[in-house]
């Protein structure tokens, strides 16, 4: 039994029997089934096995839904719309509000896997010759337990009027102004870096770019 | 994602969704498809339910590649009839 196990008594979603505590559950990482049975109701704090600093996130539990995994399962599968079908079994979202919802988390979870987690930039991909040499890069630090371990965190919370979206990873961090003012090499054509975060921000209520960077608390009018 | 090449690979059709999961199977695409010998190359987006930024990004490469070739770019793209954030 995990240290987490032993004072939370969680539900195991591999079948081997429920806890006292049905608001926590353990994810195997296993697959995208899997993990929508783990953040079914009444989940409020749902945890990929092996994540030992995940206890530190339990601050919001009840008034809202958590997600933590590695970056080896945010990677490879689709975290995004696991964790947006979740919430839809909660709030019963408009098609609106789950596009948006989905649209924008999706942008940062995979930026918090590359440029966070990952520590890749947004040079890599610039061209054919670069994807391939990202696609390398990719699995070999996939890989490596320092950064495919590394926890990606996911927080919805929300009032009658509005949705919060949080999104933490365990990178360095960045400068907002810097990531959207990189030029394009030859000064024409659309921006190469920082689409992802100009889509959150055309979709989004309000954005606050936190510790640093390293965390995007995102606002969604509901 | 899922894609299809005609027989003489000069015409490609996308289907599902272009993300950035994508990029191994979109950077094999481009490659084969640039190998074909006509003198267009058909992208058809028609299909596609949701394009993110790094499919975004995955579409400006394909149009630097086709500029490289030859100073009118072989390819000719059939657009999404959904808009590229909508699934």
């Amino acid at each position: 039994m995990t240290k987490f196990e032993t004072l939370f008594t969680v539900t195991r979603m591999d079948g081997s029997g429920a806890g006292r505590h049905p608001g926590i559950s353990l994810w195997d990482g296993a697959s995208e089934q899997s993990l929508a049975r783990a953040l079914r109701p009444p989940v409020v704090y749902c945890v990929e096995q092996g994540l030992r600093e995940a206890l530190l996130e339990l601050g919001g539990l009840f008034h809202s839904l958590g997600l933590a995994v590695t970056t080896r399962a945010a990677f490879r599968l689709p975290v995004a719309n696991a964790f947006v079908e979740a919430v839809d079994q909660r709030l019963q979202l408009d098609d609106d509000l789950r596009v948006r919802m989905l649209t924008v988390l999706h942008e940062a979870v995979i930026n918090a896997v590359l440029h966070g987690n990952l520590g890749l930039g947004s040079s890599l991909r610039d061209n054919l010759a670069q994807m391939a040499r990202l696609q390398r890069i990719i699995e070999r630090r996939l890989a490596d337990t320092e950064f495919g371990g590394r926890m990606v965190f996911v927080e919805a919370s929300w009032t009658p009027a509005m949705l919060h979206l949080l999104v933490r990873d365990c990178g360095e961090g960045f400068a907002r102004d810097v990531a959207f003012g990189i030029p394009e090499a030859d000064g024409r054509g659309p921006r190469r870096c920082g689409r992802g975060l100009c889509i959150i921000e055309q979709l989004s209520h309000s954005v606050e770019y936190l510790n640093n960077g390293s965390a995007i608390r995102i606002g969604l009018m509901r | 994602m899922r894609i299809e090449f005609n027989d003489s690979d000069s015409q490609v059709v996308l289907i599902g969704e272009l993300t950035f999961n994508d990029h191994a199977a979109f950077r094999e695409m481009l490659t084969r498809a640039m190998r074909s010998t006509g003198a267009k190359i058909v992208l058809d987006l028609s299909r596609l339910d949701f394009v993110d930024s790094a499919g975004l990004g995955m579409l400006l490469i394909a149009r630097d590649e086709a500029g490289k070739g030859s100073p009118a770019s072989r390819w000719s793209v059939r657009r999404s009839r959904s808009s590229a954030f909508s699934r």
